[in-house]
C-alpha cells in the first residue's frame, strides 16, 4: 500500500509539472475560508418629519393639495387594515408606515374644516349676493322654473378632454308648462319614461353632439318642440280607438250603452207590471227614459264614477265595494240589513 | 394615480326673460317666437290673480380668468418647514440630507429627463402616440427633417427660424459661392441670428435641475473675457451687406458687446457716430456697462457721454437703462465716487418715477459694500424702502439680491436685526423664488447662521437650526464648526446629540478634523448622567463605526487622531463603560500606527484608575507599559499607585519593577 | 244529558234571536247561561270573543257541548239565517248524489268519503246571496253576481250552497263547472255544424248534458221545446218535445252534442222569461270564457274560447236579456299563469273584453275564515278526527295552525291534514 502511494505521489509530482491536475480534496478535512459577505451600506435615513411638526403649525400648508397618504408627513397614529390570525404582526392592526390600504384609499387631509375656512375666504371675492326673493325653493322653482345640469370633468392626465362633458340635462315641472288635457297627455305619450309621475318632472339628456353648447341648444330645442308639439292637434289624432285611450272614459265605453239599455229595458218592464208593490220598481228612473235622462240621474253618475275609479285607480276594497255599492243602488237591489 | 374631479355647473334660467339670450340661438328662437305670444297670453289668462310679478335682479358675474380662482387658492398656502423641496420624493428614505446627496439626486433628476429626450430624439417613430388635448409642442419629438434642404432662400429662413445657426451659415456659404442674390431683409436677420449666437449653435437650455448646480463658488471668480469671434463669417457678412442700415449696425454693436469685444463694440460706435447713423437705445444698454473695462480713466465721464447722447436722441430712460448704469457702477465700485454716482442715480430714478427692482438693489450694495471694512447705513434703507413687497423677476441679477444683502449683512455690519428683516423679505408672498439656485441658499443661509451664533442666545439658534436643517440647507462641515462654537459659547452642550445625528447623516464625521474639536467639546465637562451617557452612546458608535468600515474594508474609512481616541477613552470612562474604553484601547495599541498622535495623560491617567477600581492588574500593568513606553510624565506615581492600590502577584510587581 | 241534547237542539234550531219563542221558555232556564253568554252574531261584524268560546269549552264537562258550536241541524238551506253563520251544515248524500256528483272538487270528494258526510260552513256571503236571491225582483232582467276572493277562499263551495238553496226551492239549476278544462282538457274538436266559425267540443258537451240532466231531472219532466230545432236534413225535433229527450238525443248523437246545448240554454231562457220556472246559472271560473283554449287554426294561432259554441252559449245565459233567473259566477286566479297572478278581483281577471260583457254586476268577496269561522272549523276536523295529533287540539296547536294557513281555508286544510 505505502509503495502504491509513494508511486502516486511521485507520478503527483511529475504531473504537476507538466499540467495542471486536480487535487484531490477530502471533505470535511479543511477547514473553509468563510467568504467575506459583502455587506450593503445601510443608508441612514432621517426620522420621519413629523416628530419635528409644532403642534401649533398650520396644517394647510403642510397638506394643501390631495396626495397619497404620506406616513411620515401625518403626525398622528393610524391604523388600518385586517388581521387574519394572531400570527400576522402579533395580532395587531397594521399601523401607519408603508401601509399600503391606507394609500390606496382616498383622504380628506387636504380639505379640513381649517382648509375649507382659507379657501372659503380667499374664494369670497369672486362671489355675488344671492338674489333677493330666492331665499327658499318654491320660490326658485316659481321664478326658475328650469333647471340645466352639465359638468366638467378633471382628470390628472395628458389630456384635457372628457368625452363626458358634453352631457346637458335639462329638467323641467311639467305643471310649470302651460298644457289643458289633450297637450299634457300628449306629451307625456312623446316623452315616455323621461317623465317621473311622483315629481311630475321631465328630464330631457342629450349627449348627441359633440359639444356642450350644442347640446344644450339641442336640448332647449327639443322642449320648445315638444310642447308645441304636444299642443298641436293632428288630422289623425281623431282616429283614436278605444284601445289607444289613456284612461278609461265610461262615456266612449260599452259599458254606458249596455247600462242605458238595461235601464230602459227596466222601465218598460216597471210600466208594464202592475201588479208588483212599489218597492220592487226601480223608483227613481223618470218617466221618459232617454239617453239624456238617463245620464243626468245621480245613481248614473256615482256607477260612471265607480266604473271609472274601478278601472282606472285599479281594483282594491274601496273601489269593489263603491262599484258593488252603485250597481246594487242602479239595479235596486236590496242590502241585507246589518 | 388619476384623480377625477366632478364638478356640476346649475345654471338657473329664468324663462320668461329668455328671449334676450335667444339671439345666438336661431332655430330656437324663431320656434320660440311664433308661439310665444300666443302662450304668454294664456298664461294671463289662467292666472287672472296674480298680476304683480317680481322682478329677480340676478347680479352679474363677476370677472375672473381661467386661472383667477387657482391662484387665489394658492395663497392660502404658506411655506412648510418641515418639508423638503418639492423635487424630491416625500419620504424619510428618499430625501436627501447630505450635501452631496442632493446634488446627486437633483441632478440625477435632470439626467432621467435628458434620457428621455435622448430616446424621443432618437427613437421618435417609437413615440408616434400621444393623447394630449391640447397638444404640447414642447414635448413633441424635435423636428429633425428640413422642409428645405437644398440651399434656398427659403432654407435660410427656416433655419434661422429654428435658431440652427451652423446649418444657417453653411447655407449661406453655398448661397454665396452660388452667387444668389439674397434680399437685405434676409440677410439682416441671418445678421441678427449671428451676432446673438455668436456664429455658434446656441447650447440647449439647461434643465430646472441642472439651474440649480450651475453656479458654485469657482464659477462666481470666473473673469469675464471676451468670446466675440472676430474676422468671422458675421463680420464677412457684415461687409457683404449690399447697405449698411442702421439696424445693421446697431446688430453688430450690441453682438459685440453681449460677447464683450469691448474695443469692437466702441469702435462700431465711434464709426456710428462718425457716420450719423442713429444708435438706438437697446444699444446703448449694452455699451454701459462695458465702459469700466473700456477705459482707465474717466470712466464715469464716459458713462455720461452716452447718457447724454442717449437725451440728444430723446429715449425715455426705463429700468433697463438705470441697471445698464448700476451694473456699471458695480463694477467701478472700488472708487470711492461711485457711491455719490449710485445715489444720484436712484435719485434720478425717483425722479423718473420707475420703480427700482432687486436687481438695482443688489448692484447699490455691491457698490457701497464692496469692501469688507465699508460701513454705510444704505442696506438699511434699502430693506426698509422694499419691505412687505412682492417681487417678480425683471432682470438676471435679481437673482443675487438676498445672499448678498445677507452677506453684506454679516460681513460690513453684523446687524442681526437687519438679517431678520431680511429673512422676513424672503418669505414674504413668493419671494422665495429669488433664492432658487444652491449656492444662492448655502451662502444666504450659511451667513445667518454666522450671525445668529454670534448674537443669538441657545435656544434661538437651535430654533432656527431645526426649521432650516436640512429641509433648506444642509450646513457644510465649516457651518457646523461655527454651530459647535455657539454650542461653547452659549453652554448648549445638550443639543450635542441631536447636532451628532445630523452630522452622522451628512456624512462629516469622516474627517477627524471635524469630529476632534466636537469631541474635544463634549469632554471638556462632566455633565448629568443622562447626557453623559448619551456622549457615551457617540463614542461607542465612533468605535463601532471605525472598526466596521475597517472590517468591511470601506475605501475612504473614518480616520482618527490619537487625541480623538483619548476623548473617546475619556467619555466612556466617564459614563462607566469600563469595556469600550478598554477595547478601544487595545484597538489603539495593535494599531498604533493608523492613528496619528498620542494618547494623553488625562486618558491613560484615568484608565489606569478605573483600572485599578476594577481591580484587573493585568489591564493596569499593560496601561503601564504604554505609558512608559510613550513616555508620560505620571509613568512613576502611577507605578507607585498601583502598587499600592492593588493587591498584585510576585509576578506582576517583577513586570512592575521592570518598567520602572 | 239526551234530553239536554234535545232540548239544546231544539233550542238552537228555533231559538233565534230575534225571535224567541215563548213557550220553550222552560228549557231556556238551562241554556240561560249558555244563551248569555254567547255573543251576538251580527252578520256584517264578526265578533271574536275567543276567549268566551274557549272558556266554555273547557268549563262544560260535556263534550257534548262541543259539537253545538260547530254545527248546525238545520240542513235545509233555505233557512239558514245569520245564525247560523260559521257553523257546518249536513248536505244529505241524496243531494250529494243529484247536485253535486262530479262537480267537486276532488279534495272536497276525498273529504266527504273520509268523514263520511258532505258538510258546508254557512258563511257571510252566501247569506247575502241569499238575501238578494230572496228580495230580487224577478221581473226585472237577469242580474249577475261575482264571487271573487283568494285562492282557496271558499267561493266553489259557496256557490255549492247556494246551489243546494235554490235547488231546494226547484229552481232549475243550470251548473257549469270549471269550464276552464274546456280550454285545454278536451278529448275531441270539430267545427260546428250549426255555425262553421265555431268550434265544438262534442264529448264535453255531452258531459254536460248529463250532469245537467242528473241535477234538474225531476224538472225537466214538465219542459218542452217551444220551437223546432233542426239538427240535419233529416233530424230535427219538433215543437214540444220534451227537454229529455233533447237531452238523451244529445248524449246518443254526440256530434249534436253542443247544438242541443244550445237549444236547451235557448228553451230555458225563454220559458224562464214567461214566468214558468225560476232558473239559476252558475259559472265556476268566468273569466275561462275569455281566455285563449289550446287548439290550434291553421295558421297556428290558438282559437280563443269565445269561439266554442258551448262558452257562446253559455255566454247568452249571462247576457241581461232574459227575466226570472240569478247569475252567478266566480272569478279564480288560479287559471291565469303564475307570473299574471297579480290581484283576485274581478275587473283584472276578467279582462276588458269580460268586463265589458258582464258589467254590471255585483261583486261579493268571499274572504277568508273570520276568527269564528276558523274555530269552527277546526273544532269540525277535530271532531271528524282529522287533526290527530293531541297538541293540534290544544289552544296553542291551534293558534299555529291559524298562523300557519293565514285563515285561509283551502291551506287550513291542507295544513291540517298531516296533523
Amino acid at each position: 500500500m505505502s509503495v502504491l502511494h509513494k508511486k502516486q505521489a511521485q507520478t503527483i509530482t511529475d504531473d504537476q509539472q507538466d499540467e495542471e491536475f486536480r487535487t484531490f480534496e477530502i471533505p470535511g478535512l479543511k477547514a473553509k475560508e468563510e467568504r467575506k459577505k459583502m455587506r450593503r451600506r445601510t443608508k441612514k435615513v432621517h426620522p420621519p418629519r413629523h416628530l419635528r411638526m409644532r403642534t401649533d403649525q398650520e396644517w394647510i400648508n403642510v397638506w394643501p393639495t390631495a396626495s397619497t397618504f404620506k406616513w411620515s408627513a401625518v403626525p398622528f397614529p393610524v391604523r388600518q387594515g385586517f388581521v387574519k390570525t394572531q400570527t400576522e404582526n402579533e395580532g395587531v392592526i397594521p399601523g401607519k408606515y408603508a401601509n399600503a390600504e391606507l394609500m390606496k384609499i382616498p383622504n380628506f387631509l387636504h380639505l379640513t374644516p381649517g382648509h375649507i375656512k382659507k379657501h372659503c375666504q380667499a374664494i369670497k371675492k369672486f362671489c355675488t349676493a344671492w338674489p333677493r326673493g330666492l331665499e327658499t325653493d318654491e320660490s326658485c322653482e316659481k321664478y326658475f322654473p328650469l333647471e340645466v345640469v352639465e359638468s366638467d370633468y378633471c382628470v390628472s392626465g395628458p389630456s384635457i378632454r372628457d368625452p363626458r362633458a358634453r352631457q346637458v340635462t335639462v329638467k323641467v315641472k311639467l305643471s310649470k308648462l302651460d298644457l289643458d288635457y289633450h297637450a299634457r297627455d300628449k306629451m307625456l305619450r312623446l316623452v315616455g319614461n323621461k317623465y317621473n309621475h311622483e315629481t311630475d318632472e321631465l328630464t330631457l339628456t342629450t349627449d348627441r353632439c359633440p359639444l356642450k353648447k350644442q347640446n344644450h341648444d339641442y336640448a332647449m330645442y327639443l322642449l320648445t318642440a315638444l310642447y308645441h308639439e304636444s299642443w298641436a292637434r293632428e288630422p289623425w289624432e281623431a282616429e283614436k280607438t278605444e284601445a289607444d285611450m289613456e284612461r278609461y272614459f265610461w262615456d266612449q265605453s260599452k259599458s254606458k250603452s249596455g247600462i242605458i239599455s238595461l235601464l230602459t229595458r227596466i222601465k218598460n218592464i216597471d210600466k208594464t207590471s202592475h201588479s208588483e208593490p212599489d218597492a220592487r220598481l226601480i223608483p227613481y228612473l223618470p218617466e221618459d227614459v232617454t239617453e239624456e235622462t238617463l245620464l243626468l240621474l245621480p245613481e248614473l253618475q256615482t256607477y260612471k264614477e265607480a266604473v271609472e275609479d274601478l278601472i282606472n285607480e285599479g281594483e282594491n276594497h274601496t273601489t269593489v265595494m263603491n262599484y258593488k255599492n252603485s250597481v246594487k243602488k242602479l239595479l235596486n237591489i236590496k242590502t241585507p240589513p246589518s | 394615480m388619476a384623480t377625477s374631479v366632478n364638478s356640476t355647473c346649475r345654471v338657473l334660467y329664468l324663462h320668461v326673460q329668455n328671449v334676450s339670450r335667444c339671439s345666438s340661438r336661431p332655430f330656437c328662437c324663431s320656434y320660440r317666437r311664433t308661439q310665444q305670444s300666443s302662450v304668454s297670453t294664456e298664461r294671463k289668462a289662467d292666472h287672472g290673480g296674480t298680476n304683480t310679478v317680481e322682478t329677480i335682479i340676478v347680479p352679474r358675474r363677476k370677472k375672473r380668468d381661467s386661472l383667477s380662482i387657482l391662484r387665489a387658492l394658492s395663497s392660502t398656502v404658506g411655506k412648510d418647514f418641515t418639508a423638503a423641496h418639492n423635487r424630491y420624493l416625500d419620504d424619510p428614505f428618499l430625501i436627501p440630507v447630505s450635501i452631496r446627496e442632493k446634488q446627486t439626486y437633483t441632478l440625477s433628476r435632470a439626467s432621467g429627463k435628458r434620457a428621455a429626450k435622448y430616446m424621443i430624439e432618437n427613437h421618435s417613430p417609437l413615440f408616434q402616440y400621444s393623447n394630449e388635448e391640447p397638444k404640447v409642442q414642447a414635448y413633441q419629438p424635435p423636428q429633425t427633417e428640413y422642409a428645405h434642404p437644398e440651399p434656398s432662400e427659403d432654407a435660410l429662413m427656416e433655419r434661422i427660424g429654428m435658431r440652427r445657426v451652423i446649418d444657417a451659415i453653411e447655407v449661406y456659404k453655398n448661397l454665396r459661392q452660388s452667387g444668389e442674390k439674397l434680399p437685405l431683409e434676409t440677410q439682416l436677420r441671418l445678421l441678427e441670428l449671428l451676432a446673438v449666437y455668436n456664429c455658434t449653435d446656441p447650447a440647449p437650455p439647461p434643465l430646472p435641475e441642472e439651474t440649480v448646480y450651475s453656479q458654485d463658488a469657482a464659477s462666481q471668480r470666473i473673469k469675464l473675457r471676451k468670446t466675440w469671434h472676430t474676422n468671422s463669417i458675421v463680420e464677412e457678412l457684415f461687409e457683404d451687406l449690399p447697405e449698411k442700415t442702421p439696424a445693421a449696425y446697431n446688430i453688430m454693436t450690441r453682438g459685440m458687446a453681449k460677447y464683450l469685444d469691448v474695443d469692437g463694440a466702441f469702435g462700431m460706435h465711434k464709426e456710428m457716430l462718425d457716420k450719423g447713423i442713429p444708435v438706438e437705445r437697446e444699444t446703448y444698454h449694452t455699451l454701459i456697462p462695458l465702459v469700466p473695462y473700456y477705459t482707465e480713466k474717466e470712466k464715469w465721464e464716459t458713462v455720461m457721454t452716452l447718457l447724454k447722447e442717449m437725451k440728444e436722441r430723446n429715449f425715455q430712460a426705463n429700468l433697463a437703462t438705470f441697471n445698464s448704469i448700476l451694473l456699471s457702477l458695480s463694477r467701478m465700485a472700488a472708487y470711492p465716487q461711485s457711491q455719490k454716482h449710485a445715489m444720484k442715480t436712484l435719485v434720478e430714478m425717483q425722479n423718473c418715477g420707475i420703480e427700482p427692482c432687486l436687481g438695482s438693489w443688489y448692484y447699490i450694495i455691491q457698490v457701497f459694500y464692496y469692501f469688507e471694512d465699508r460701513q454705510s447705513n444704505i442696506l438699511h434703507d434699502i430693506v426698509s424702502e422694499v419691505e412687505g413687497k412682492q417681487f417678480t423677476v425683471q432682470d438676471s441679477s435679481d437673482m443675487k439680491f438676498f445672499s448678498n444683502a445677507m452677506m453684506k449683512c454679516f460681513r460690513n455690519l453684523k446687524d442681526l436685526d437687519l438679517a431678520y428683516r431680511i429673512d422676513a423679505l424672503l418669505h414674504t408672498g413668493n419671494n422665495i423664488r429669488f433664492l432658487n439656485d444652491a449656492f444662492s441658499e448655502q451662502s444666504y443661509s450659511w451667513y445667518f447662521m454666522q450671525l445668529l451664533c454670534m448674537f443669538e442666545t441657545m435656544d434661538k439658534i437651535m430654533e432656527y437650526y431645526e426649521r432650516i436643517v436640512p429641509s433648506m440647507w444642509t450646513p457644510a462641515a465649516s457651518g457646523m464648526g461655527e454651530l459647535l462654537k455657539a454650542i461653547e459659547l452659549h453652554d448648549g452642550f445638550e443639543h450635542i446629540p441631536r447636532i451628532w445625528s445630523d452630522v452622522v447623516m451628512f456624512d462629516y464625521m469622516r474627517s477627524d478634523s471635524f469630529t476632534e474639536p466636537l469631541f474635544a467639546l463634549m469632554t471638556k465637562k462632566t455633565h448629568p448622567e443622562e447626557l453623559q451617557s448619551q456622549f457615551a452612546d457617540i463614542a461607542e458608535y465612533m468605535i463601532g463605526r471605525w472598526k466596521q468600515e475597517r472590517v468591511d474594508e470601506y475605501t475612504n474609512p473614518i480616520q482618527m487622531t490619537a487625541t480623538n481616541v483619548s476623548y473617546i477613552i475619556i467619555l466612556c470612562l466617564r459614563s462607566d463603560r469600563f469595556e469600550s474604553a478598554w477595547s478601544m484601547f487595545q484597538t489603539y495599541k495593535q494599531h498604533d500606527r493608523m492613528f496619528s498622535g498620542i494618547l494623553s495623560d488625562e486618558s491613560l491617567v484615568a484608565l489606569t484608575n478605573t483600572c485599578i477600581e476594577q481591580k484587573q492588574p493585568e489591564k493596569a500593568i499593560e496601561c503601564l507599559s504604554v505609558v512608559g513606553n510613550l513616555g508620560l510624565q505620571n509613568h512613576k506615581e502611577l507605578a507607585e499607585k498601583i502598587l499600592t492600590e492593588m493587591d498584585l502577584s510576585e509576578s506582576q510587581k517583577q513586570h512592575i519593577d521592570v518598567l520602572m | 244529558m239526551k234530553v239536554a241534547v234535545v232540548l239544546k237542539a231544539c233550542c238552537q234550531t228555533v231559538c233565534v234571536r230575534r225571535h224567541i219563542c215563548g213557550q220553550l221558555a222552560a228549557c231556556h232556564s238551562a241554556l240561560q247561561l249558555h244563551n248569555e253568554r254567547r255573543p251576538l252574531y251580527h252578520s256584517r261584524k264578526y265578533s271574536t270573543s275567543l276567549a268566551e268560546q274557549f272558556k266554555l269549552a273547557t268549563d262544560s264537562k260535556q263534550k257534548q257541548h262541543l259539537k253545538t258550536i260547530f254545527r248546525t241541524e238545520e240542513t235545509d238551506p233555505t233557512k239558514h239565517t245569520d245564525v247560523h253563520e260559521g257553523l257546518f251544515y249536513t248536505v244529505s248524500s241524496e243531494d250529494v248524489k243529484r247536485l253535486f256528483q262530479k262537480s267537486l272538487p276532488p279534495i272536497f270528494n276525498k273529504q266527504i268519503t273520509t268523514f263520511q258526510e258532505a258538510c258546508l260552513m254557512v258563511r257571510e256571503p252566501a247569506l247575502e246571496l241569499f238575501h238578494y236571491i230572496n228580495h230580487f225582483n224577478y221581473n226585472h232582467p237577469v242580474p249577475r253576481f261575482m264571487l271573487y276572493g283568494k285562492r282557496g277562499s271558499g267561493k266553489t263551495m259557496t256557490l255549492f250552497h247556494i246551489i243546494h238553496h235554490c235547488a231546494q226551492k226547484d229552481w232549475v239549476i243550470v251548473h257549469v263547472p270549471w269550464p276552464a278544462f274546456w280550454l285545454n282538457h278536451y278529448k275531441e274538436v270539430s267545427v260546428s255544424a250549426h255555425s262553421a266559425h265555431r268550434v265544438d267540443l262534442p264529448y264535453e258537451a255531452s258531459d254536460w248534458l248529463q250532469h245537467f240532466c242528473t241535477q234538474n231531472f225531476d224538472l225537466l219532466k214538465d219542459i218542452k221545446t217551444t220551437q223546432t230545432y233542426k239538427w240535419t236534413k233529416r233530424e230535427s225535433a219538433a215543437e214540444g218535445t220534451p227537454l229529455l229527450e233533447l237531452i238523451d238525443f244529445g248524449l246518443n248523437r254526440v256530434k249534436f252534442a253542443a247544438d242541443c246545448v244550445g237549444a236547451l240554454l235557448r228553451e230555458i231562457r225563454v220559458q224562464a222569461s214567461d214566468n214558468k220556472f225560476r232558473v239559476l246559472v252558475a259559472v265556476e271560473c268566468v273569466n275561462a270564457f275569455w281566455k285563449d283554449t289550446t287548439i290550434r287554426t291553421e295558421s297556428r294561432d290558438f282559437v280563443p274560447a269565445e269561439k266554442l259554441s258551448l262558452v257562446h252559449n253559455f255566454k247568452k245565459m249571462l247576457r241581461s236579456d232574459w227575466t226570472n233567473g240569478i247569475a252567478l259566477c266566480t272569478v279564480d286566479v288560479s287559471i291565469n299563469l303564475l307570473h299574471e297572478r297579480h290581484t283576485h278581483t274581478p275587473h283584472f281577471l276578467l279582462g276588458k273584453k269580460g268586463f265589458e260583457f258582464l258589467d254590471p254586476f255585483i261583486p261579493v268577496l268571499v274572504p277568508e275564515y273570520s276568527d269564528k269561522e276558523v274555530f269552527s272549523c277546526l273544532e269540525y276536523y277535530i271532531d271528524r278526527k282529522w287533526i290527530q295529533n293531541p297538541k293540534g287540539k290544544t289552544d296553542e296547536g291551534k293558534k299555529e295552525l291559524i298562523y300557519l294557513s293565514d285563515k285561509n281555508p283551502h291551506a287550513l286544510n291542507r295544513m291540517c291534514a298531516p296533523w
